[in-house]
């Protein structure tokens, strides 16, 4: 039986047969690729074919569409303000893909890319760097006062700075550790419960029904932790746009 | 399952959204005037939305005591991966300036040190509900509205 974590292997997809990844050209499609192109697929599936009709009364799928645009903007409007709307399609894009990677990495025999901490850190970094160069877009060399914080005694202020630095910089850090960590933990769980049930037999109704449980519970994780990722990044740009 | 609790906020939110977004697509469809009782309609079901969005909120407030467990673990959680981040980011700049300027271990000593204050310093916000780092200031936003915005507070 495959254990716990073979489920996060990364493979080649129609590389040489008998030849290891690591040995491979760099550039292979994996199934981690593999399933963020499906990712991007059924997204443009559900955006586009359920606006299609565009009714006045809107159907399940048209709502489910146009809820998680307004969702979205509303996120927006309330964590980031009147400016930060012109950053929607980027935070719109980040929260589907996040959260369509969460949940389709759910399904039988799929793969969760978003449990690989490489994938989580390069949108957390892309999210980072996006939001300090709109800072100083915005504000110039005053973006550095961000740093210096009110209200501390000048002999502090040495001390103080690169402590504020190392809080910044360690945000991309915290940022794509949550995402990965709860969704490899929640994985990992439901394969080790899993994998009770077939071998104690009768008594492995009781794994079962936690793994039903848990499978619920998964479901709201990857939910919250897509909205988590993208409010942060909301709060962040707020950050950035108005300095405090 | 207490999980469920925790998640209350964000399918409140989904679902008033999932209502209004009904809303303003019609309002963008109507201005033809093809039927004026889809108008009456809206009304209608603007009015009866505010009612939800009002009980809701006050069903949050009233939810805060049963779910305080999920609550607090997931924000155990949140202060332990900030700790822990602010320290990794230390250490790995005092290592590489190590490395870089051959001074031996003092950059990652001093960094070190560096690191763990500014972990202390996010987990003290993150315990205050201040705004995810950086700044000695509250995150923005009148007081009712904070906790449905603010992933603090889960």
């Amino acid at each position: 039986m495959a254990g716990p974590l073979a489920q996060f292997e990364i493979k080649a997809i129609g590389g040489e047969a008998g030849v290891s990844l690591a040995e491979q050209s760099p550039y292979v499609f994996t199934n981690s690729a593999l399933w963020m192109v499906i990712t991007v697929a059924a997204i443009t599936i559900f955006m586009v074919l359920g606006m299609r009709k565009r009714e006045m009364v809107p159907g399940a799928w048209q709502s489910m569409a146009e809820a998680s645009y307004e969702f979205i903007s509303g996120m927006i409007r309330d964590n980031a303000g009147d400016e930060g709307r012109r950053f929607f399609p980027f935070i719109f894009s980040l929260f589907m893909f996040v959260l369509f990677g969460n949940l389709m990495g759910l399904l039988p025999y799929s793969f969760t890319f978003t449990s690989h901490i490489i994938v989580t850190a390069v949108m957390a970094v892309f999210v980072f760097v996006g939001v300090t160069l709109v800072g100083i877009a915005k504000h110039g060399l005053h973006f550095f006062s961000f740093f210096v914080p009110s209200g501390v005694p000048a002999f502090m202020i040495p001390i103080m700075v690169p402590i504020e630095i190392i809080s910044y910089l360690s945000r991309p850090v915290s940022m794509s550790i949550r995402l990965f960590a709860n969704m490899m933990a929640g994985h990992t769980m439901m394969k080790v419960f899993a994998g009770f049930i077939v071998p104690l037999g009768f008594f492995g109704v009781a794994p079962l029904i936690m793994d039903v449980a848990l499978t619920g519970f998964e479901v709201l994780v990857a939910f919250l932790q897509a909205y988590v990722f993208t409010v942060l990044t909301c709060l962040y740009l707020n950050d950035a746009l108005h300095l405090h | 399952m207490t999980c469920g609790k925790r998640l209350f906020n964000v399918r409140g939110e989904f679902q008033r959204f999932y209502g209004a977004a009904g809303r303003s697509a019609r309002g963008t469809m109507t201005e033809g005037g093809k039927k004026p009782s889809l108008d009456e309609l809206d009304a209608k079901i603007r009015a009866a939305k505010d009612h939800a969005g009002l009980s809701q909120r006050q069903k949050l407030g009233k939810d805060r005591g049963n779910g305080d467990q999920a609550r607090g673990l997931s924000f155990a959680i949140r202060l332990g991966t900030e700790l822990v981040a602010a320290l990794m980011i230390g250490v790995g700049i005092g290592y590489f300036l190590d490395r870089w300027l051959e001074t031996g271990p003092w950059f990652m000593i001093a960094f070190f040190f560096l690191g763990a204050a500014s972990g202390i310093m996010n987990v003290y916000r993150a315990a205050l509900g201040y705004d995810s780092a950086v700044g000695y200031h509250p995150a923005d936003g009148e007081e009712g509205d904070k906790d449905e915005s603010d992933p603090n507070r889960r």
